[in-house]
């Protein structure tokens, strides 16, 4: 009995030691750029979009990282994710309502006792090691209702100094849910990277219609079917919503070419 | 920052010179346990030492102490610190209603926002608690669930609660 029970734990451990074998086909060079969800994901001791969860991510080995931004009154674009600050931090109002000095000294509610403080999208910019070896997808979170020219162009210009100021237009993707913002971005720089966060349906027509780099989507919302159809249209297929190791391997095996996942640590064992 | 120190040492002074008056009681004067959530944020580990017990009513001081990170976000080993130490009231035979207060010291790392270097960043919490704890005096297991709202930086206040399960001796 005894020597049956060490066989069965000795063939469970070699089992559970193997690491997974995949066989990707996607357009990102039949491999997956891994980025941190902000940083370290949704759930994780860091908040999202913080310096330290975003810098942790990269430090872990991640390709790169999500960012949230908003823009403030004064054109500072702000790496936060929320509609409201008071949902995250220790102040209340909205990003596009305030100036970046009323916001600089804001800090993050949770986890207790930490105190991490919100950034604008310069300083990280600023404090990251490894820029050009990293990819970064920024995630336009534009909560205001404005959408004249004025505000549109500015958001964008906004962008692309930030973009230019450290030169990482081949390593940054942004990503728009509005089609305005999207015609805007073309023609101010038709160069730049752009996804479209939406449904597989009206981010298919987006996409082709503007002749954009890919979609982005939640992994339940999306098959395999739907991206094999993406990649046969040249559109690349972002992922997000990868909270657990289950999801991190439904979209592996589903051929996507980016996971923005909240659990960083089990994809980069499991592809790595 | 001193000036809570100064308490800090001074109530550990008081409570050292009571050691020996509680060793004469017939009671476990020590407690171990873990804290979900509570004073510590998200859990804690702690002692506690009982200083005064008359009839049924009791008091203890408890220290404690819990960590986020144990590498930071640079990922080299530089743990954060959390210490909760806290004065506490109990009244009742095993099952006791409980009230205490507390200071929480707070040791985190963060990134340096102008040289982008992790720095260390210290503060001091208040904490308070309310709440049911059942504990047999000759020892044993204990049980304790509170409500332990918290003035996060001597600035901010924050509902929170905590459940504890330990052992007394």
């Amino acid at each position: 009995m005894k020597k049956l029970i060490l066989s069965g734990v000795i063939i469970l451990s070699i089992i559970a030691c193997e690491k997974d074998e995949f066989n990707i086909v996607n357009l990102n060079g039949n491999t997956i750029t891994v980025l941190g969800h902000g940083g370290m994901g949704i759930s994780s001791t860091y908040p999202m979009n913080s310096f330290e969860s975003i810098s942790y991510s990269l430090n872990l080995g991640a390709d790169g990282a999500e960012i949230d931004v908003q823009m403030t009154k004064d054109s500072i674009l702000v790496a936060f994710h929320d509609f409201d600050l008071s949902e995250r931090t220790n102040i209340s109002g909205n990003i596009y309502n305030k100036n970046w000095s009323d916001i600089s000294g804001a800090t993050y509610s949770d986890p207790l006792y930490t105190g991490y403080k919100i950034i604008n999208l310069d300083m990280l910019f600023t404090g990251l090691e490894n820029m050009s070896k990293k990819m970064f997808a920024i995630d336009c979170k534009n909560f205001n209702p404005d959408t004249s020219v004025h505000y549109r162009t500015a958001f964008c210009n906004s962008l692309i100094k930030i973009i230019d100021k450290y030169d990482i237009q081949d390593n940054v993707f942004i990503e728009f849910k509005r089609e305005d913002l999207i015609k805007t971005m073309k023609a101010l720089r038709p160069d730049l990277k752009i996804f479209i966060y939406s449904n597989f349906n009206d981010g298919l027509l987006l996409a082709k219609k503007h002749q954009l780099e890919g979609i982005v989507t939640s992994i339940d919302a999306i098959s395999k079917e739907q991206i094999a159809t993406a990649h046969d249209n040249g559109l690349m297929i972002a992922v997000l919503n990868t909270h657990s190791n289950k999801r991190n391997i439904e979209a592996i095996n589903k051929n996507v070419d980016i996971i923005q996942t909240d659990n960083l640590k089990h994809l980069l064992k499991t592809l790595k | 920052m001193k000036y809570r120190l100064l308490i800090v040492a001074l109530t550990i002074l008081i409570c050292s010179a009571t050691f020996s008056q509680v060793e004469s009681l017939n009671i476990a004067p020590n407690v171990i346990f873990i804290e979900a959530a509570g004073a510590g944020g998200y859990g804690s580990i702690n002692y506690e030492r009982v200083l005064y017990k008359k009839n049924f009513i009791m008091s203890t001081l408890r220290f404690g102490i819990s960590t986020y990170h144990i590498v930071d976000y640079t990922n080299n080993f530089n743990p954060d610190i959390i210490i909760p130490f806290t004065f506490n009231g109990l009244y009742g035979k095993s099952h006791k209603i409980e009230i205490g207060f507390g200071e929480v010291y707070s040791n985190i790392v963060h990134a340096d926002l102008i040289h982008f270097k992790p720095k260390r960043v210290s503060h001091f919490s208040t904490v308070f608690s309310l709440g049911y704890r059942y504990q047999k005096n000759k020892g044993g297991l204990i049980f304790r669930c509170a409500y332990t709202p918290i003035v996060e930086f001597n600035k901010y206040f924050r509902h929170w609660g905590g459940i504890s399960f330990g052992y007394s001796f």
